[in-house]
């Protein structure tokens, strides 16, 4: 069954949910299903839990988060979430990558935490952002306020762009390519120019005078609702009444809570092609040393796997002026549970067509092009929908008779299936395989401990217990030094069992954290120490030492004096 | 038949809601009870809403919060509120100013928002924050856990007799412990320990263990919140807790509320916004409303009003975060006081410091003898628990002693808690009595030839509060604008203006900070709509104006024949 | 004068050359008399010489007075030596005049908008400046940057007409001759230490070290001037609130100069940044200079210059939040194939590559010049140091000032972009009008009030910050109003410019309209009229009648 399973397609709720049941009653061993919350709609948010449990449960492993459709419109990420455990299930065994993380980690799956708005996204022309529900909520149910609101007007099945000729408009038709509107520059004075609208109806009390302003009836952003940098509706657009005060980013809060043995998070989100990492609030001094090297060292990792840049948040969005600044879970995660935690924005059509994305060049430097460049940015990004999209991504202008504006043009960019997520197909599935085996990768470097326990008899009945605790993981067992400051990975506890009386050292030890070997600033990495007791027993009394920490795993092993 | 309560004692929570349906039933055209959640052991968290029904919806009135007990141990402030309840309905009727405020505004008195914590307060020797939900930690720590070791019903102090002690016995009164002083030798000194168990006792060692209750409510709300790490009882995350989301969720949806007050203890200080930043950064109107208000709360309680931050804060550096009144302020734009009720210090003589304050050039012996010459007068020597012997199972020898903390320090002690309560609630009156009030007042319909007719009214707040309370409500848009609609009759056409005209906010009376001078002496506190309308004659226009923290009025006009 | 001696005496007019100012006012006011339905000549000043300060007021008074239109200014010649910037202002009132009726463009601009020339503030100074040979220092822009020592006052020592270098051979010199090109002089280095080596000082005499060179005493140098002219400006200002845009011509460097001059681009408002990027880019397309803001380009860590450059910018916009524009005409080194380098990279260039550039303006000076721009160094006998050679680059027309053969394109491309930036101001016209009867003599009247301009009727954001602008006013007469104020405050209406820049989907039009609404009482067949007006918007009305 799980071989008619195609990853290159968008899958609808009931299609998701049936899959993963199926997956779950398929592979009771290896994989858990769990409703973690219930939205508006009473739709469940669904976690996975990928484990063998047959070498540990999952709480008791180094714990990797991957989650997708924080955003409702950015679906790639929730194929790729589908791909990921598909992935896992049936090449363990078969996969040594595979093999391995199912047998010392515990992965986690969100495979779609926006589940209204992404059932919206996928069967209606509408675009949201977040979930389909009445935001800002001042605005009572009954009166919508005077305003354009996007519709799929001419029911074509997509909301595009409406132009109306105008002799004030900002808009003029390239002359390259008749398709694309260019603006009109200040001393165009001759020629055919237009108005742009959203393709839309005028909705509230409209005396048939100006067009009113564009109105979104769904305003409310998921990745603004977390704690971390949270400022209310007035500071921040879509940041909710406060922070996690919607049921499926409160579950989000509450599953990493739940779980302190996460140490690593990957959230799945479009477009650019490119991995974020924090700082989100500054440049990068504002960061730790020690976790700017992580952070570099698997950006790195991703860059060799998936070719996609990584940067800061806030390299990436910067631009002079800016008052919000951007955030979301992952800042969450990083700035308030030491978590490594990052943004991966899939699908890069920029890139693809041969200009450059902000993933390149930043916000900053899109905000900075001169109307030469983006005019070229824009014929490269037509020429590529024709080439590898086959004309699709593009709707030509067609004449139609709008009830409220008459004679209209609608046309434009269908951006679901094109600049927003990659059609369905190879292009998908070449976006998500590269961006999962990045994961994978990700989630083995995680830390995790490991044991080895050496007994000397040192007298008659006197033994030296000698137990070395390594760390065999890439990364350190906090994981960040954030994780430290916020005091979310306890240390290192060892502890001595068994049938002996400890005379010297302490039969519960907590022996701080151990480094990671690929974050050691290239100095020889702390990763490994020894811990001592001198203990009186009878030959072939057998002890047990056990290490453990919240993010490292457990590590046992035992011997027979 | 007007309900008897007795204020002279500290209600368990079935006592209080027992009270409160009462008072409820009692009073069914002015009094509604509801549950706005449940706590985190599962108990209800009631809610009073009061005003007269007849006069209107409470959602059509602005509304006025009260809270108490947002910390367990603060159980005088449960009874202010509940006194409030107690003094608005009893009083219907009979106090005019009690009338016109039960008629004008609506009320909202949520007595104790931590009932489990209040519970185990009252009822077992503990001392906790807030909820009685295990925090930090789930399983216990090492470390000293404070217990009624001797069973006495009380958590007291453990002095321990050791050369090497830091306290001494005073010279002037043998049940006062005070410093050692630094260059002392040869003298006798304790050690002095909160009355308690040691977990994991190697015998020498004695740490205290992290509190068992450790979350305060008070620092859960998403202002300037930071986690445990950075600031001690904040949760996993803002309103993580039942109690404090029913609270905020509460707020948020009930529109109409402007103004309130939270009841803690203690200092004897009325606390007003903010803890974060100076009052320069203040609006200059905002300050003065806060003042000129607060005055009225000093004038009626003893208690001076002060900005957490400029008058209480002793710690500029570290500003709390998370607190509730920065929040109903940062994030609601609400006018908020939090008055820490019961001022022993004061009445002892003493300045108005809260305990926890550092003794900096302070004279602890003196202050001591002070406190406790105050409780042997008022109450009998109660205060106080002499010394004796215990034997202790895990340090032998100790004596147990010391202050009776939760009806003395931390709360007013019964003979004084009716006094306490009534004139705090007294300024929960007077503070409700400034809140803005929509109007509409010369309405009129002129006759323009054909059934044309102009209508015009003018709109106006008659309250001391703009309509937007706050500044700081009008830059977050918080606070809706005011706006008038026009309902016509059948067969009637608008052809001017607009259904439902936008005027945005109105001024109440507070005056500039500039003072008065010729010109700035009043305040734009209402404007004139018109529409034209096109109507058979004889119709009925209403006319209906409100904001939502202003409440809403309705008129109607009907049109006259010509002439 | 007539209009037969005014054409002959235009006659006489030729863009590639430079003129006193009697030549600057004959042709002035020949314009004037030449075109007076399209423009006024007057003298809003004179000057400490008893000259007058011309203004030139240029709009089709047919069409409405120039006080009732959207206006731009255009700033000429304020330094005494960057003659350049008066000659572009002579030609742009000559080819606004000149064209009216055939080019579509100049038609447009002076029928819907009016537009103030001043084209000479330092008349003095520049008369002075043709007639000594003292050059003015009047540009940052001055390099090698060189100083004199005080006390020395330039003078024509050799009598040639012109202020040129003395060289001096000296054991200590700063400076060798070039072993490309004998006539260059460059900087010696700190291991040549055999060789010839020299002094370079102006061409000049010492005098007691009391007084100070004749060219830093007030009437004709920079940093006197620039308050006293800025004063004048504001005064022209105040008089003139339908000023919305300007532009201020000075030279040496070949950038068009943006703001702010004192802060960095995040700190400006975002609105008017974007608009001056987009007309910045019609400016660069028209003229081929790069527009730069004046902190970007010339902050140096010293502060006259930060003073001196974009002084007037700063008023303009800072003060007034007019979208004022500094032009720095003509480049030498430019044209000559030297990169344009902000000033800071100036100071920091190697011996070497000052070499290069020094080598790249001499041969273009050989190519195109026939030489004529370099004077080679020649012996001569000064009074005071004795045998010194004199010699170097011809300093007024070809570094400060382009040669007159290159003069006519200068002028040209540039006022091909004040045209385009003047018709980018807003203009507010009366759109739509509906009047419908409700009975009872009652009639209910809407009217679409446009800005057809690029710019919004605020020009900048900050022109609504410093209240240098009112709101848009539109009112009605000729009927009793019984609903609605009779005069209506529309705020600010956006122009064309505001928009999105790119067609991302959600890319939506700035509405560039308001409408007023009001019921009237009056017979059928009542006239009633509209008017909206505005201080930069213009004005613009429409009677109607009632039915």
């Amino acid at each position: 069954m799980s071989a008619v399973f195609d990853p290159g397609r968008y899958r609808r709720y009931a299609e998701l949910t049936a899959l993963l049941q199926e997956w779950a009653a398929a592979y009771p061993g290896l994989c858990a299903l769990a409703e973690i919350a219930r939205s508006a709609a009473g739709r469940s948010v669904w976690a996975v839990t990928l484990t063998n449990r047959e070498t540990g449960p999952d709480t008791a492993k180094p714990g990797y988060l991957v989650d997708a459709n924080t955003h409702a419109g950015e679906v790639t990420g929730g194929a790729a979430a589908l791909y990921t455990i598909h992935w896992l299930l049936t090449q363990y065994g078969a996969d040594p990558v595979a093999t391995e993380i199912l047998d010392t980690r515990a992965f986690y799956v969100l495979p779609r935490i926006a589940v209204d708005g992404v059932e919206l996204f996928l069967t209606t022309p509408h675009a949201v952002r977040s979930s389909p529900k009445r935001y800002p909520p001042q605005a009572p149910e009954a009166e919508l306020p005077t305003g354009l609101y996007p519709e799929d007007v001419n029911g074509d099945g997509a909301i595009l762009q409406m132009r109306l000729p105008h002799p004030d408009g900002d808009w003029q038709i390239d002359d390259q390519d008749p398709r694309l509107m260019v603006r009109r520059a200040p001393d165009s004075r001759d020629g055919k120019f237009y108005k742009l609208y959203i393709e839309g109806v005028i909705k509230g009390d409209w005396n048939g005078q100006a067009i009113p302003p564009v109105r979104r009836p769904w305003g409310l952003d998921f990745n603004r609702n977390y704690p971390a940098f949270w400022n209310p509706e007035g500071k921040q657009p879509g940041a909710g009444p406060y922070p996690l005060s919607e049921p499926e980013t409160r579950a989000v809060a509450d599953f990493l809570l739940a779980h302190p043995n996460i140490g690593a998070y990957v959230a799945y989100h479009t477009t650019g092609g490119i991995l974020l990492r924090p700082p989100s609030n500054g440049p990068d001094d504002k960061l730790n040393a020690a976790d700017l090297e992580s952070f570099r060292r698997i950006g790195e990792l991703c860059t060799r796997i998936t070719g996609h840049p990584c940067k800061s948040t806030y390299q990436a969005f910067w631009y002079p002026g800016q008052e919000a600044l951007v955030k979301g879970a992952d800042d969450w995660a990083y700035e308030h549970l030491g978590i490594q935690a990052f943004t991966f924005e899939l699908w890069n059509p920029d890139l693809r067509a041969g200009a450059q994305g902000y993933a390149q060049i930043g916000l900053k430097g899109l905000l900075e092009q001169t109307s030469a460049e983006t005019l070229a940015h824009h014929r490269k990004l037509l020429a590529w929908n024709d080439a590898e999209l086959g004309g699709k991504g593009f709707v030509n202008w067609q004449p139609f008779d709008h009830p409220q504006l008459g004679p209209v043009e609608i046309g434009g960019w269908e951006m679901k299936r094109s600049l927003q997520n990659p059609p369905e197909g190879p292009l998908l599935v070449a976006q998500i395989c590269r961006a999962a085996q990045f994961t994978f990768q990700h989630a083995l470097s995680t830390p995790r401990l490991a044991l080895t326990l050496k007994a000397e008899r040192v007298g008659d009945g006197l033994y030296k217990l000698s137990a070395g605790v390594r760390n065999v993981g890439a990364l350190a067992t906090n994981v960040t030094e954030m994780a430290r400051a916020m005091q979310t990975a306890r240390p290192i506890e060892v502890r001595l069992s068994g049938d002996v009386r400890v005379l010297s050292g302490q039969a519960r030890r907590e022996i701080g954290h151990l480094e990671g070997w690929a974050v050691s600033g290239g100095t020889p990495a702390r990763n490994e120490t020894w811990v001592d007791w001198l203990v009186e027993a009878n030959p072939g009394a057998s002890v047990v030492v056990t290490a453990g920490t919240s993010r490292a795993g457990e590590a046992r092993a035992e011997l027979v004096l | 038949m007007a309900v008897q309560i007795d204020f002279s004692r500290y209600h368990r929570y079935d006592e209080l809601v027992v009270h409160l349906r009462e008072l409820a039933d009692g009073y069914p055209a002015l009094a509604r009870l509801y549950a706005i959640g449940k706590s985190y052991e599962g108990r209800d968290l009631w809610l009073m809403e009061l005003t007269n029904h007849a006069t209107g919806d409470h959602g059509d009135k602005p509304g006025y919060y009260i809270d108490g007990n947002m910390h367990a141990g603060e159980v005088t402030g449960a009874a202010a509120a509940l006194y409030t309840i107690w003094y608005l309905l009893t009083n219907y009727g009979t106090d005019p100013e009690v009338t016109r405020l039960l008629d004008t505004t609506s009320f909202y008195v949520l007595p104790r928002v931590s009932p489990d914590g209040a519970e185990k307060y009252l009822t077992t020797p503990y001392f906790l924050r807030s909820s009685a939900r295990p925090y930090p930690f789930v399983a216990e720590q090492d470390g000293l856990y404070p217990e009624d070791v001797d069973e006495n019903g009380l958590i007291l102090q453990m002095r321990v007799e050791d050369a090497d002690g830091e306290w001494k016995i005073s010279g002037q009164d043998s049940r006062l412990m005070i410093p050692r002083r630094p260059d002392e030798y040869g003298g006798q000194y304790f050690r002095v320990y909160q009355e308690g168990l040691i977990r994991n006792f190697d015998g020498v060692e004695i740490q205290a263990a992290p509190p068992r209750w450790g979350l305060d409510l008070n620092r859960q709300f998403p202002v300037n919140w930071e986690p445990e790490a950075k600031q001690k009882g904040a949760g996993p995350y803002p309103l993580s807790e039942p109690e404090t989301r029913a609270v905020a969720d509460f707020l948020l949806a009930q529109k109409n509320i402007a103004a309130g007050q939270s009841f803690h203890t203690t200092t004897g200080i009325i606390l007003r916004p903010s803890s974060l930043r100076s009052d320069e950064k203040m609006h200059p109107k905002d300050r003065t409303a806060f003042e000129a208000v607060g005055k009225i709360g000093a004038e009626l309680t003893g208690y001076p009003c002060v900005s957490v931050f400029d008058g209480y804060a002793y710690d500029k550096e570290k500003p709390i975060k998370g607190a509730f009144l920065d929040w109903c302020y940062d994030n609601l734009g609400m006018m908020l006081y939090s008055t820490e009720l019961w001022d022993l210090r004061v009445r002892a003589g003493l300045d108005r410091v809260p305990f926890s304050a550092p003794f900096k050039d302070r004279d602890a012996e003196a202050e001591g003898l002070a406190m406790l010459s105050f409780v042997d007068r008022e109450l009998g020597g109660e205060g106080f628990v002499p010394w004796y012997d215990f034997e202790h199972p895990q340090l032998g020898k100790v004596q147990l002693g010391g202050w009776r903390m939760k009806d003395v320090l931390q709360n007013a002690p019964p003979r004084f808690l009716q006094a306490e309560a009534h004139k705090n609630a007294m300024f929960t009156l007077r503070h409700a009595a400034t809140l803005p009030r929509i109007a509409v007042t010369a309405a009129k319909a002129e006759h323009l030839g054909d059934g044309v007719f102009k209508v015009d009214v003018v709109v106006k707040n008659r309250g001391y509060l703009p309509t937007h309370v706050t500044e700081m409500a009008k830059q977050i848009k918080t606070a809706a604008p005011v706006t008038v609609a026009l309902g016509l009759p059948a067969g009637a056409e608008l052809v001017l203006g607009k259904p439902k005209e936008e005027l945005g906010h109105l001024e109440g009376r507070v005056l500039p900070p500039a003072g008065f001078y010729p010109g700035n002496g009043s305040t734009a506190k209402e404007k004139r709509v018109a529409w034209i309308v096109k109507a058979p004659h004889g119709g009925v226009l209403v006319v209906t104006a409100e904001s939502s923290k202003a409440g809403r009025q309705t008129v109607t006009l009907s049109l006259g024949t010509e002439g | 004068m007539e209009k037969t001696a005014a054409l002959a005496v235009l006659k006489g007019y030729d863009s590639s050359k430079y003129y006193r100012y009697d030549d600057l006012s004959r042709f002035l006011k020949a314009l004037a008399a030449a075109y007076p339905a399209l423009c006024r000549l007057e003298s809003i000043g004179k000057s400490p010489e008893g000259r007058d300060l011309w203004s030139v007021t240029l709009t089709n008074f047919a069409t409405g007075a120039d006080d009732a239109k959207p206006a731009y200014h255009i700033n000429g010649q304020h330094h005494a030596g960057e003659v350049t910037a008066s000659a572009v202002a002579l030609y742009f009132v000559h080819d606004a005049l000149t064209n009216y009726g055939q080019a579509p463009a100049v038609t447009e601009l002076l029928d819907t908008r009016a537009v103030y020339v001043l084209p000479r503030m330092a008349v003095d100074g520049a008369e002075w400046y043709f007639a000594h040979p003292q050059m003015l220092r009047s540009s940052p822009l001055r390099y090698p940057l060189e100083e004199e020592p005080e006390g020395l006052r330039p003078e024509d020592v050799d009598g040639d007409g012109r202020i040129l270098q003395m060289r001096i051979p000296h054991p200590l010199g700063e400076w060798k001759i070039s072993a490309k090109d004998p006539r260059l002089m460059v900087r010696r280095r700190p291991e040549d230490r055999e060789g010839t080596f020299y002094r370079i000082y102006t061409e000049g005499l010492n005098y007691p070290t009391n007084s100070k060179p004749q060219h830093r005493q007030g009437g004709s140098g920079r940093y006197p001037f620039d308050r006293p002219e800025v004063r004048a400006m504001a005064e022209f200002w105040l008089a003139h609130p339908n000023i919305g845009a300007a532009i201020s011509y000075r030279t040496r460097a070949g950038l068009n100069l943006r703001p702010s001059p004192l802060v960095a681009d995040d700190k400006l408002n975002g609105a008017d940044l974007q608009m001056y990027k987009q007309i910045g880019e019609t400016c660069t397309r028209l003229t081929g200079y790069p527009t730069v803001s004046v902190y970007d380009y010339f902050t140096m860590d010293y502060a006259p210059d930060k003073l001196a450059v974009g002084s007037w910018l700063e008023w303009a916009y800072d003060k007034r939040g007019v979208q004022a524009f500094e032009t720095e005409l003509w480049d030498f080194r430019y044209i000559c194939g030297v990169k344009k380098r902000p000033l800071k990279d100036l100071k920091n260039l190697t011996t070497d590559q000052q070499e290069e550039d020094a080598l790249l303006q001499l041969r273009w000076n050989d190519r195109e010049l026939g030489g004529a721009g370099f004077s080679n160094w020649k012996e001569f006998d000064h009074p005071q140091l004795g045998r010194v050679e004199i010699g170097g680059w011809e300093p007024k027309f070809c570094g400060q000032n382009p040669p007159e053969k290159l003069l006519h394109a200068e002028c040209h491309r540039n006022a091909l972009f004040a045209i385009e930036h003047a018709l980018a101001t807003p203009r507010l016209a009366i759109g739509e009008v509906r009047i419908k009867p409700i009975g009872g003599d009652c009639y209910h009247i809407a009217v679409q009030v446009l800005n057809r301009g690029y710019l919004p009727t605020n020009v900048t954001q900050v022109a609504i910050a410093m209240k240098a602008t009112r709101p848009v006013e539109v009112s009605i007469s000729g009927a009793r109003v019984v609903g609605g104020k009779a005069k209506q405050d529309l705020g600010h209406i956006a122009g064309r410019g505001s928009g999105a820049l790119a067609v991302w989907a959600g890319a939506v039009s700035p509405s560039t309209e308001k409408w007023a609404e009001w019921v009237v009482q009056g017979e059928s067949g009542t006239f009633v009229t509209i008017s909206a007006g505005h201080d930069r918007g213009g004005s613009a009305s429409r009677t109607v009648v009632l039915s």
